[in-house]
């Protein structure tokens, strides 16, 4: 019997430390993502094949798309918003290939992304406002809103996980039932719908995080 | 529902580490490239406008010199027409000049022509008045025209004063003889009558000589050893040819 979805299945230990399959698909996501931009970036040059062309589009429409958001230089926020947003599609997607569990898919690894985003938030807040700046953001537009500011900090961070990790934790889970009672290519439209899920997830988490920093960064409010 | 705190931690780094590998070997280099793409691009631009003020710099002199060439134009020009209106002037004044000459000497010339025609038409009238004369003058008789002559020489004879008439006496009172020379050949009775005439009016110790000469016309000359009495037409034409002459050319 397959165990179950919401769990993480303990593969080895090292030392103390308990090594579970989502944990060894990120690794090898992070050493697929590494390889691949090591080599396609060994020999970028001034005038562009169409790789390097791709490769460009990619970056600088995820570079547009934080500025968009958060209307301000988007290169400080670059390596971790777009980092999330590969890694969350390649981690969304990998559940396509035979075998594999979407790391997203486990309740450790939305959490991991959420808590991440939620120290960025607080991070770039301060570099950005200054310590009692920032907090002060949290008694606006009145004193009375800081009860509600402190606990949608912690909500909005809360939903970030429970949607990433619900929507593609249930994706599995329904394709697994299906493979179970229907058969092998019976699922492979749901397959298809989990993609464009995975996707969708990705661009929502990104973009999420991409809002909550730049509400911490307080762009709109000089604006 | 079990939470695996490792995992949790686990993931948190991973994902570190992740930002940190693809800030290395992917958002920095492709960020670089970008740039220096962009930088090539604006230094192209730079460039490119740097060139463009360059060639507006060349167009503005260009302009500036085509302008320069057109005043230049315009001033040879100018300067082209006053010598040309100049040179014409002088021309035209030149050619009044000239033609004003032309017409003085032209006027001067037909003048003198007129004259020198008339002095030749006085000179013809004359000629022919004498010829004229003459051959009227050959239907009188030769004693009525030779006593006409006499006449009129002993009439200048005797009016001569007394030292003139007394050295033309003296003159004629040697050896050589006073030869009278008409213009046709006297008849010995007229010659006779001349010589006795002339002697009365000289001296007795004269001898008179007679000659012809057709170019007299008419009359006859008094050929003295140092004088010649002139009343011949000859000489009366002669002076009147002298006489028109002296008209023609004065006038």
């Amino acid at each position: 019997m397959a165990s179950s979805p919401l769990t993480s299945t303990i593969l080895f230990h090292v030392g103390p430390v308990a090594v579970t399959r989502p944990v060894v698909t990120t690794w090898a996501i992070m050493l697929v993502l590494t390889c691949g931009s090591w080599s396609v970036t060994r020999r970028l040059t001034l005038h562009p094949d169409r790789r390097q062309a791709v490769l460009e589009l990619i970056v600088t429409a995820i570079m547009g798309q934080i500025e968009e958001v958060i209307r301000t230089d988007p290169r400080p926020l670059l390596a971790l918003l777009g980092s999330l947003f590969i890694f969350l599609v390649a981690a969304n997607l990998s559940g396509v290939l035979p075998g594999v569990e979407p790391p997203t898919g486990k309740l450790e690894t939305a959490a991991a992304l959420a808590m991440i985003v939620f120290a960025s938030v607080h991070f770039f807040g301060v570099r950005a406002r200054g310590a009692l700046g920032y907090l002060a953001s949290f008694a606006k537009p009145k004193m009375i809103m800081l009860p509600l500011n402190i606990s949608s900090e912690v909500t909005r961070t809360f939903s970030l996980m429970v949607r990433l990790f619900g929507n593609v934790m249930s994706g599995e889970f329904i394709i697994a039932l299906v493979v179970a009672l229907a058969g092998l290519f019976v699922p492979i439209p749901l397959m298809a719908l989990e993609i464009l899920v995975g996707l969708v997830q990705a661009y929502i988490f990104t973009i999420l995080a991409a809002v909550f920093i730049g509400a911490a960064l307080g762009t709109d409010e000089r604006d | 529902m079990h939470f695996d705190w490792s995992t949790f931690a686990l993931q948190t780094v991973n994902f570190a580490v992740l930002v940190w590998l693809l800030h290395r070997f992917l958002y920095r280099p492709v960020l670089r490239m970008v740039d220096a793409r962009r930088a090539e691009i604006d230094r192209q631009y730079a460039e490119a406008g740097k060139c463009e003020a360059q060639a507006k710099d060349r167009l503005n002199a260009v302009e500036a010199e085509q302008a320069g060439i057109a005043a230049e134009r315009s001033a040879a020009l100018k300067e082209a027409k006053a010598q040309a209106e100049q040179a014409a002037a002088e021309r035209r004044v030149q050619a009044d000049h000239e033609a004003d000459a032309f017409l003085e000497n032209a006027r001067k010339t037909l003048a003198a022509e007129r004259r020198q025609a008339l002095v030749e038409a006085r000179r013809a009238a004359l000629d022919l008045g004498a010829e004229i004369a003459g051959r009227l003058l050959a239907e009188v008789p030769v004693k009525l025209r030779a006593e006409a002559w006499i006449e009129r020489i002993e009439q200048y004879l005797a009016g001569l004063p007394r030292p003139e008439k007394d050295a033309l006496i003296q003159q004629s009172a040697g050896c050589a003889p006073v030869k009278v020379i008409t213009a046709s050949k006297l008849p010995a009775e007229v010659e006779g009558d001349w010589r006795s005439r002339l002697i009365r009016q000289l001296c007795d110790k004269v001898l008179v000589d007679f000659g012809v000469d057709p170019a007299l016309v008419a009359g006859a000359e008094l050929h003295l050893p140092n004088a010649v009495l002139r009343f011949s037409w000859q000489s009366a034409l002669a002076a009147m040819r002298a006489e028109i002459e002296a008209d023609g050319y004065a006038g």
